[in-house]
C-alpha cells in the first residue's frame, strides 16, 4: 500500500536541503477536498465522484530536518515536486497535531503559509513512527 | 540537535547571504514556491510567471474542473441511455 519507497522520498527532498541540513523524519500525507464536497460528488455518481475526489486530492511529502519543517507537494509515481513550503523550526507557527488509530493529522496555523494534511499509517514504511516523531517535535512534547 | 540558523542560499537566484530576505533578488527566501514545469526553477507562488524562463503558471484546476464536469455529464447521459434501452 505504501505510496513511495523511502529512497524515492529522500531523493525528492534532498534538492531542497541547505548545506549541512540533515533529514530527521519524513512522511507521506494527503489533503482531500472538503468532506461536504466528497459526499456531494459521491451522491451524484459514485465512479465519477471517486475519480473527482482522486483528482482533487493533493499529495504531500513532509520532512523534519535539524533546521526546518519542509512540505513538498508531489505528484505521480516519481514524486515530482510541484510546490515547496518551509517553516523555520526556531520560529514555528502554532501547530495542531494528533494521532488517531489510522491517521495522524498535522495542521499548521500560519496566515501566510497554512498547511493541513493527514498521514495514513500505511502511507509509507514507518509512516506512523515518523509522523509521531514529527508531531512530538512540532508540538514540543518531546519526552 | 536544532540550531537557529536561517537559510543562506536563496532558492530563487542562488545568492548567498544571511537573513530571511535575499540581498540579490529581494525575495523572501522562505516564501512558498512552486517548481516551474518548463525549467524546474523555483518561483514564489505569488508570482504568476517563472522568474527564470517567463513560463506562465496555469492552475491545475483549469483542466481538472472541466474534466470532472464532463465525467458527470457523461455519467448522466449513459444512465439516461440505459434507461431508454
Amino acid at each position: 500500500m505504501a505510496r513511495y519507497k523511502d529512497e524515492k522520498v529522500i531523493e525528492a527532498i534532498t534538492p531542497y536541503l541547505h548545506p549541512g541540513e540533515v533529514i530527521q523524519n519524513f512522511a507521506y500525507g494527503v489533503k482531500q477536498p472538503n468532506m461536504g464536497l466528497i459526499i456531494l460528488l459521491m451522491m451524484l455518481a459514485i465512479l465519477p465522484g471517486a475519480i473527482a475526489v482522486a483528482l482533487l486530492t493533493k499529495e504531500y511529502i513532509v520532512a523534519l530536518t535539524n533546521w526546518r519543517f519542509l512540505v513538498l507537494r508531489v505528484k505521480g509515481g516519481k514524486a515530482a515536486v510541484q510546490e515547496v513550503l518551509e517553516y523555520d523550526r526556531a520560529r514555528m507557527p502554532p501547530v495542531e497535531a494528533k494521532t488517531g488509530g489510522i491517521f495522524t493529522h498535522i495542521k499548521i496555523n500560519d496566515e501566510a503559509r497554512p498547511f493541513v494534511a493527514k498521514f495514513h499509517r500505511m502511507g509509507m514504511k514507518e509512516n506512523r513512527r515518523h509522523c509521531q516523531e514529527i508531531e512530538a517535535a512540532l508540538t514540543r512534547a518531546l519526552p | 540537535m536544532m540550531a537557529n540558523i536561517a537559510p543562506t542560499i536563496c532558492p530563487f537566484c542562488g545568492n548567498t547571504g544571511p537573513g530571511a530576505q535575499c540581498l540579490g533578488c529581494h525575495r523572501d527566501k522562505t516564501a512558498p514556491r512552486r517548481i516551474c514545469k518548463a525549467c524546474k526553477a523555483q518561483t514564489p507562488s505569488s508570482e504568476p510567471r517563472c522568474h527564470a524562463c517567463g513560463h506562465q503558471n496555469v492552475s491545475e484546476l483549469r483542466w481538472k474542473v472541466p474534466v470532472i464536469v464532463a465525467m458527470f455529464i457523461a455519467a448522466f447521459i449513459i444512465s439516461v441511455l440505459i434507461q431508454l434501452m
